[in-house]
């Protein structure tokens, strides 16, 4: 029987397993990642859609992890798109390595370099980051 | 976590900077304010442009954006604003804007601060880009780079923005996804 979870329905399809350097697992449908020791993090699985995405600790640079989301609105060819994507990379410290995913289709739409000042707010702040600390 | 809802609202020019100098009087109702959105009817309006003399300017329109409820989240930043589209004929007809504060900053740098009652001097102003810009351009009006989120964002972004239009243009009315005359805007943010 599938389990059941808190959250909402987008989240049906849609979750992120984060596995610890201690052999923990948690699941973003269960808990909040700044509830986590982000420090210890040493992957992070993306689900959507049945699509599957792993992001490693394996880069010889690779300091932490940088999990966000982006939402609003935008115009394409005179259609309105609601923009739903999750992105998901690695850090070396003062640069993260991005790739953005759709939420409606767990395509990748981008990926890109940005420089960490730019999203320090999503930066965990047990690795340096500004947003708040919820670590339980 | 659920996405942010969050809202548009168009500030009367006649505002006083003393009624929106605090995050608290930005983010209550502002009297004379309208909630603006994509629906026909809802939309800010720069009003009539007169070109028959040559090059003229829109109104100015004071524009806030908030989010009201945070969905579980707990913080909001990277705010990119951008004139997607327009049927404007003439490279010379673009939209300028100004990100700004509420009045209450000192020495404002990333933004300007509010001015009631403005005119085209009263801001400095910079063509607002027609893509999506690489990097923030809007900010929340207490400058920090992020939003914190708390059931709903604890300040507003702010802007201003008006209509140059090009001596020539072609006449109409420029909204939405009206064929060769479009008028539209889009607002991506990152949220956590």
């Amino acid at each position: 029987m599938e389990k059941q979870y808190h959250l909402d329905n987008i989240y049906r399809n849609r979750w992120q397993e984060y596995d610890l350097a201690d052999g923990q697992k948690f699941d973003s449908r269960e808990i909040y990642w700044r509830q986590l020791p982000w420090e210890q993090v040493i992957a992070i699985t993306t689900f959507i859609k049945n699509k599957k995405y792993l992001t490693h600790c394996n880069q010889p640079d690779f300091k932490f992890f940088v999990v966000y989301r982006w939402a609003g609105q935008e115009w394409l060819n005179n259609v309105k798109h609601k923009i739903a994507e999750w992105a998901v990379g690695w850090s070396n410290g003062t640069q993260s390595f991005m790739t953005d995913i759709s939420f409606k289709t767990g395509e990748i739409i981008r990926q890109y370099v940005v420089d960490n000042t730019e999203i320090a707010g999503h930066i965990h702040p047990r690795v340096g980051g500004t947003g708040p600390s919820l670590l339980i | 976590m659920a996405e942010p809802t969050t809202r548009f609202r168009l500030i009367p020019q006649t505002t006083a900077a003393a009624d929106i100098d605090t995050a608290v009087e930005r983010l209550a109702e502002v009297s004379g304010q309208s909630v603006c959105s994509t629906g026909a009817g809802n939309e800010a309006n720069f009003g009539t442009i007169d070109i028959s003399a040559g090059a003229a300017n829109s109104s100015i329109l004071t524009m806030f954006w908030d989010i009201t409820a945070d969905g579980g989240n707990t913080l909001a930043e990277n705010f990119r604003w951008w004139l997607s589209s327009n049927g404007f004929d003439l490279a010379g007809s673009v939209c300028k804007f100004q990100p700004l504060s509420g009045a209450d900053q000192a020495a404002p740098s990333a933004t300007e601060n509010y001015v009631a009652n403005s005119v085209i001097g009263s801001y400095t102003w910079a063509t607002m880009p027609e893509e999506e810009p690489i990097t923030q351009n809007l900010y929340p009006s207490d400058e920090g780079s992020s939003m914190v989120l708390n059931v709903a964002s604890d300040d507003v972004l702010a802007w201003a923005m008006y209509l140059a239009i090009a001596e020539s243009e072609t006449t109409g009315s420029y909204a939405g996804t009206t064929a060769d005359f479009e008028l539209q805007f889009s607002l991506k943010y990152a949220y956590s």
